[in-house]
């Protein structure tokens, strides 16, 4: 195990590496720059001159790139040419708020997925299983911040049941499950597509157990359908879910939350994400993704361990 | 029938009069007003951005030597005494003298007084001050070219000296929260960068917290010099998806909505528990070509493109009129807006084709724009330019509208442009300095701000003449002129002005929305439920 787990972790630099490239050649071909956004138009050419020489924009890129990467190598993150503040303290910030809405999804989409798959797979070919199989693939092919607005205009414009946005509420009474209700909108539709993923590999993952002979053998020693499902078969069917709830999970965080984020005004990595983007903020758009891409892969990793807990062939060899 | 008819509305009318005047009767103290703002800033620090974004988001805890009345309903905001109450100009017009507001304390409690005021502009200007900031200053000296240096005269007394005369001085930094005052016991504590994570001011509002993209709370001053809100609090909470906007207001989370899409405007009005504001903003919606060389080098094929373009449907059908066909280059609620001036180009496609057929492009040509819709609050941006397409189509010319975001659009306007490329935006500040900017021949891009590289030698010449002007009026008159060869000339295509709808619920009072980028509800109250 302890020799699995070094493997991973050493597998975990090329991804960094790689992921790190790819941000920064991506921002260094996107037009416009840091300066000229956030100086605006009235600037001299001199004092933007002189600001791009004191965040070394103007070395060429690899130079840039290597600087940072040296600076990464002895824990400093660099400071945000936007907001001017160490960038790692900004995303440490902002990280254990996306973590909150992550959460939020994230069981959500356990809960509703797993249900669904189990329920779908026992009640196989069944009008509950064509309409699980209905709203899941509805939830798969609507966009996050589509389903967000027909959320908010339904749940919070029309019934008035839920708050549209942001994570408190400033007029009238604050009941003290304030987050908590402000959680629920964006932690639905931010669940529902992993859920529906996590439905279609339950589900799958079941029928396939179920199919076995051993099955049988169990109803024959006269165990309860009960027991029969939930302590066989999903047992069975159970690595296969922990392996895509790990990788839906990860996507939440990176993926659904940017686009979630903006439409509910939550404050988190997607809104600094799109801010940074906005603004041509290298360090700060570097160091969001260079954390995130670690959460990702130590989550990765965390899954795999699970996965060899939970599967003794694996845990074998 | 007639006669109850009329009894029935007079005493509707009698009606509708008393409850106005009871509730106009006594404004209520108390209770936090929230705001749905359009963005935030990135950081509290007054002096370094000039954008409405972050004036916006600052104003309220700021103030400046002189200031605008952004709550006056009038054609334009008048210029107000702030922490100046007086102020006058030498001879040459190159020194400014302001008589300083005594009793006047910062939030932190430090004093406001002529050594406060030189400490600010030495942060602008005297790049030799251990606390000058490169961006404040390169933001101040950008607007104000001959921006040179201050002067303490005595305790309430302060000089401010230009390079070189400028009528429109006290105008700019007016309009130009950039210009407002911070407390220097407060830069001197944090230092030049930490500044920006603390607002200390002397505005109406004390900051309370801040957390950037979330919310902006702010309490009544109560040691404020001037008229103190009536709120106890109020909070800005920047919602950036205009839908997720107007959903927190009708849910009834914020009190105030800005910058309403076209589609939510009539709904809104339909609707008895909100008021919806249709009042201008000092810019004009404009597509600016490059005129160096290319198609747009030929006034006769700018005049076409002008004609070819139907602003009154433009207006009233696709922008549901919430703008009005453009007449000219300044937007309402510009001192210089000139409410009498004929619509721009009348529409005349045929006329348009014929005058086509005589350039060099008698079979049409084709171009392309770059938009950002993030830069044009004035909702319905794209439907416009779509609109425009198709008008431009109708006589050979074809349109391209390529969507890019603020950063790449702020370099296409910076550079030398090809041939066939086109900006537009919504041109036009709250102070009227939008014409020597945009299009005095001397400033073309690279290196100064006209864009399109516009040129016209009688225009040069009014600018110049402008410059030495001896009064703001007399400076605005010639500038008038200047627009009227602009005008005359084809310079660009200005499509329409744009009247920025804004929505409050109907329980706020005494608040309309300023004719101008920056906003101030800061006087508003909240009558009972």
């Amino acid at each position: 195990m302890l020799r699995f787990l070094a493997w991973r972790l050493l597998f975990l630099i090329p991804v960094l590496l790689g992921a790190s490239a790819v941000v920064f050649t991506l921002i260094q071909l996107a037009p416009g720059d840091p300066i000229d956004v956030l100086m605006g138009v009235f600037a001299s050419p001199e004092a933007r001159e002189a600001l791009r020489a004191k965040y070394g924009l103007n070395d060429p890129a690899y130079v840039q790139y290597f600087r940072w990467l040296w600076h990464i190598l002895q824990g400093d993150w660099g400071v945000s040419i936007q907001q001017r503040r160490p960038v790692l303290p900004l995303v440490m910030e902002k990280f254990w708020i996306t973590m909150l809405l992550t959460g939020a999804a994230g069981l959500f989409a356990i809960v509703v997925g797993v249900g669904a798959g189990v329920i779908a797979a026992v009640k196989q070919n069944s009008l509950t299983d064509r309409l699980i199989l209905l709203v899941s693939v509805f939830s798969l092919s609507m966009p996050a911040y589509w389903l967000g607005l027909v959320f908010i205009f339904l749940f919070s414009v029309t019934l008035g049941w839920l708050p549209t946005g942001g994570m408190r509420s400033f007029m009238g009474e604050k009941s003290n499950l304030d987050v908590l209700e402000h959680m629920i909108m964006p932690g639905v539709v931010a669940g529902l597509t992993p859920a529906a993923i996590i439905a279609r590999v339950a589900r799958a993952a079941m029928l396939e157990g179920m199919r076995l002979d051993y099955m049988t053998a169990l109803r024959a020693k006269g165990l309860s359908e009960r027991a029969v499902i939930l302590r066989h078969a999903l047992r069975n069917a159970l690595p296969t879910i922990v392996n895509m709830t790990g990788l839906q999970i990860g996507y939440l965080i990176l993926g659904a939350a940017l686009f979630v984020e903006i439409i509910f005004s939550w404050p988190g990595l997607g809104y600094e994400i799109y801010k940074s983007v906005i603004g041509r903020d290298m360090p700060m758009m570097l160091g969001l993704v260079l954390f995130s891409t670690i959460v990702f892969v130590l989550l990765n990793l965390l899954v795999d361990v699970l996965y060899r807990v939970i599967n003794p062939r694996v845990r074998a060899d | 029938m007639s006669i109850i008819r009329s009894v029935l509305a007079t005493a509707l009318g009698l009606l509708a009069f008393f409850s106005a005047t009871a509730v106009l009767g006594e404004a209520r103290t108390g209770g936090t007003l929230v705001v749905a703002t359009t963005n935030d800033t990135p950081d509290l620090d007054i002096q370094k951005y000039i954008s409405s974004s972050q004036h916006n988001a600052l104003m309220p805890l700021y103030n400046g030597l002189v200031e605008k009345d952004w709550t006056a309903d009038e054609p334009f905001h008048p210029i107000v005494p702030g922490l100046a109450t007086s102020w006058s100009v030498s001879e040459d017009g190159k020194t400014y003298t302001f008589n300083l507001r005594e009793g006047v304390t910062f939030h932190d409690g430090s004093p406001f007084n002529a050594e406060a005021a030189h400490f600010n502009f030495q942060r602008m200007t005297d790049k030799d001050s251990p606390y000058y900031d490169q961006q404040a200053g390169s933001t101040a000296t950008g607007v104000l070219k001959g921006l040179k240096g201050s002067r303490v005269v005595d305790e309430y007394t302060f000089e401010v000296e230009l390079a070189e005369a400028n009528v429109g001085f006290i105008e700019a930094i007016a309009s130009l929260p950039n210009y407002y005052m911070i407390s220097p016991a407060a830069i001197q504590k944090f230092g030049n960068e930490e500044i920006g994570q603390h607002a200390v001011g002397t505005g109406p509002f004390k900051l309370v917290e801040w957390v950037r993209g979330q919310r902006t709370v702010m309490e009544r001053n109560e040691d404020y010099w001037g008229k103190k809100p009536y709120v106890d609090r109020m909070v800005y909470r920047p919602i950036i998806e205009p839908a997720a906007r107007v959903a927190a207001l009708k849910a009834g989370e914020v009190h105030i909505a800005w910058d309403i899409p076209v589609d939510q405007v009539e709904p809104l009005q339909g609707d008895p528990r909100f008021n919806i504001f249709l009042r201008g903003l000092p810019a004009t919606k404009v597509i600016e070509c490059w005129q160096a060389s290319g198609p747009f080098s030929d006034r006769r094929v700018r005049k076409a493109v002008n004609m070819a373009i139907d602003r009154k449907t433009l207006a009233e059908v696709i922008l549901k009129g919430t703008a009005i066909p453009a007449t000219q280059l300044y937007g309402i609620g510009s001192a210089s807006f000139d409410p009498d001036l004929p619509i721009f180009e009348e529409y005349d496609p045929e006329g348009a084709k014929k005058l086509l057929a005589e350039t060099a492009h008698p079979d049409g040509f084709g171009f392309f724009v770059i938009t950002s819709p993030e830069n044009e609050p004035v909702a319905g941006a794209l439907q416009a330019y779509e609109f425009v397409q198709a008008n431009l189509q109708a006589i050979g010319v074809n349109m391209e509208i390529r969507v890019r975001d603020n950063a790449e659009f702020g370099a296409a306007y910076m550079r030398v442009k090809a041939d066939d490329e086109c900006v537009t935006f919504d041109r036009g500040y709250d102070t009227d300095f939008i014409l020597d900017m945009g299009y005095y021949g001397g400033q073309c891009v690279p290196n100064g701000l006209n864009n399109q590289c516009f040129q016209n030698a009688e225009v040069d010449r009014l600018m110049e003449q402008a410059y030495t002007a001896s009064s703001i009026d007399e400076w605005r008159d010639l500038h008038r002129q200047a627009q009227q060869h602009i005008i005359d000339d084809s310079g660009s295509f200005p499509l329409v002005h744009g009247l920025r709808p804004m929505a409050s619920m109907k329980q706020v009072q005494d608040w309309l929305p300023a004719k101008a980028w920056l906003q101030f509800p800061g006087y508003a109250w909240l009558a009972e439920e």
